[in-house]
């Protein structure tokens, strides 16, 4: 039997999702044993021709280009897995899809008309059919191991859908949010992270994005009375995963209500 | 024959990029190099946002070296707020940009460059052949990776560095259990530095490079210091750095061109680190450095392997001596 060939492919992200499976130290020379990185440019110069049984794409669609590429990838994959929060919800670069993006290139670029970006940054399902995503930023590489791991044994990757609240509890942590008065949207987030940031003593700032059937409004009377600076509640929900519906939602109407947007 | 050279995406690099060469009579007529990684105007949208949001954010702009943008948007924050870390502080954040030099240098050393110079298209296929090679490489990035967690929470975009120091103290034990890992790696990479002295490298001299690096008065610099180049007598302070130094925006890439107030370009990096503060490096980098017979200044650029793995000895010493004294 031939191995499964998987394809890695890179749109508007930092590489951090990328990195984390070449992270895989102990897996990695076992893991080529099994699978054909048949496209992996980071990793390696050799490109094997499609079609691929899965194509793992990090990376938000933001340029005209990327929202052809993307159509031709899937056109070229039996699964299509979005790795990480660019390819799941836009990634910290769909901030401008809530303000101007020529006043924002203006802010950065000499000549923003030299420039080829769209107006908005957005997640894969946008433009095409994805069969399975993978949030997190960066991805838990322990969760694209299992990804590729139920590929070769046919079955559905077993993937939390908790949040990151259950697992402070799991784990003792003591609650930010509860005893320190600390902003923490770990009620809301899902899990992935091995909620870290409670652990260090600091709220979760959603990284993973919203937990699947997200209460996100019954936060907001949580959070209002303990912010340690103007719009703090606003300014977290509008970030990492900020353009994902559960947050994007609760954050426009509290831009209605008057917070800064 | 005018036959043009065209790379439309190269691989093994950090970041995504193109690269032409036309050729006329034989010769080199014109080369671009075209980053098309897509912009995502970070300087634009970090306005507005509270200051402890911001090494979170900038972070995001290279999952390989997060700890890099972490450590200058605080520096550059308390700078502007008047506040002074702790000298506990401050070595801490050694050890945390230790470990991500030590992961960092360990990919670009072997997996990135080495298979080049090898004739291998990747490390995976230098595995096949090399599997020892491959795996000292690996175990060397992980202990990398094991400090970044220990620290940070976890190897890409660590999530405990703040304005002011660090949201909580490394557990003690953690560090220490390292220790063992950090003086196997420190041996593995003085063997990294023999293994690459012997190398086939591409023959190039490159005469009127101007190497620009940070420098400071009592350490190798890599987390804060004063301007040097290569063309100044003295450091100047970083705040005169747009002084000097400007950045164009060309048409044909999105990564803006950097260079001195004359228009020539500059380079950064473990080669210009290494060529105008080798002096500062500690004794084991010294002393590996005259094991080989390296001669400073290095102006043939592939040879920045070389360059990088002598700070990846740096870099493993240094890490050894704080998580020892932590």
């Amino acid at each position: 039997m031939s191995k499964p060939k998987i394809a890695v492919y890179k749109f508007s992200s930092c590489d951090g999702c990328q990195l984390s499976l070449l992270n895989l130290e102990d897996e990695l020379l076992d893991l080529v044993g099994v699978v054909e990185f048949a496209n992996f440019l980071e990793a390696r110069s050799r490109v094997l021709p499609g079609p691929y049984d899965v194509a793992l794409v990090e990376g938000s669609v933001s340029t005209p280009h990327e929202a052809e590429k993307i159509k031709e990838i899937r056109s070229q994959a039996r699964y299509l897995v979005a790795l990480g929060t660019c390819a799941t919800a836009g990634g910290i670069q769909a901030l401008r899809n809530f303000a101007n993006k020529d006043e924002l290139a203006w802010m950065v670029y000499e000549h923003p008309n030299f420039l080829s970006a769209l107006d908005t940054s957005t997640p894969l399902a946008e433009h095409v059919k994805v069969d399975l995503e993978l949030w997190g930023c960066p991805i838990n590489k322990y969760q694209a191991l299992e990804v590729i791991a139920a590929l070769l044994q046919n079955r559905r990757p077993n993937l939390p859908t908790h949040s990151v609240c259950l697992d402070c509890k799991r784990d003792g942590n003591l609650c930010v949010l509860v005893a320190n008065g600390v902003a923490c949207l770990g009620p809301v987030t899902r899990t992935g992270c091995g909620a870290l940031c409670p652990s260090k003593g600091r709220g979760c700032y959603g990284c993973f994005g919203p937990v699947p059937n997200a209460d996100v409004d019954t936060m907001i009377p949580i959070l209002r009375p303990i912010e340690s600076y103007p719009n703090e509640t606003y300014q977290l929900l509008r970030y990492f995963t900020g353009y994902a519906p559960a947050f994007r939602q609760v954050a426009d109407e509290l831009a209605v209500q008057g917070e800064k947007p | 024959m005018n036959q043009n050279i065209e790379v439309p995406a190269l691989a093994r690099v950090e970041g995504e990029g193109a690269l032409y060469i036309r050729l006329k009579n034989g010769s080199v007529a014109e080369i671009e190099l075209n980053i098309y990684e897509p912009p995502r105007f970070f300087e634009g949208f970090l306005r507005g946002r509270n200051f402890q949001q911001v090494p979170d954010i900038t972070a995001r702009i290279c999952g390989i070296c997060p700890v890099a943008y972490q450590m200058s948007s605080v520096q550059a924050l308390e700078k502007a707020l008047g506040v002074q870390v702790t000298p506990e502080i401050r070595a801490l954040r050694r050890l945390l940009y230790d470990a991500e030099y030590i992961e960092s240098h360990a990919l670009h050393v072997y997996m990135l460059q080495a298979p080049d110079l090898l004739g291998y298209e990747s490390a995976l296929s230098l595995a096949e052949v090399a599997p020892d090679v491959v795996k000292k490489a690996l175990r060397l990035k992980k202990i990398g990776n094991q400090l970044l967690r220990v620290i940070g929470g976890r190897s890409v975009h660590p999530v405990n560095t703040c304005v002011g120091g660090f949201y909580s103290w490394p557990i003690v034990e953690e560090i220490k259990a390292l220790i063992p890992d950090l003086e196997w790696g420190l041996e593995a990479s003085r063997e990294t530095v023999r293994w690459a002295a012997d190398l086939a490298f591409p023959e190039l001299t490159i005469d009127d490079y101007e190497f620009v690096a940070i420098r400071h008065a009592n350490e190798y610099s890599i987390l804060e210091g004063d301007v040097m180049s290569s063309s100044n007598e003295e450091p100047f302070a970083v705040e005169d750095f747009e002084k000097a130094y400007l950045e164009t925006h060309v048409r044909h890439s999105n990564a803006l061109h950097s260079h001195n107030v004359e228009g020539k370009p500059y380079i950064t990096g473990p080669l210009a680190r290494l060529n105008l503060n080798s002096e500062q490096l500690g004794p084991e980098a010294q002393a590996i450095i005259s094991e080989i017979g390296l001669e400073l200044p290095i102006t043939n650029p592939y040879k920045a392997l070389i360059a990088r793995a002598v700070e990846l000895v740096e870099v493993y010493a240094e890490a050894l001596r704080l998580a020892k004294t932590y």
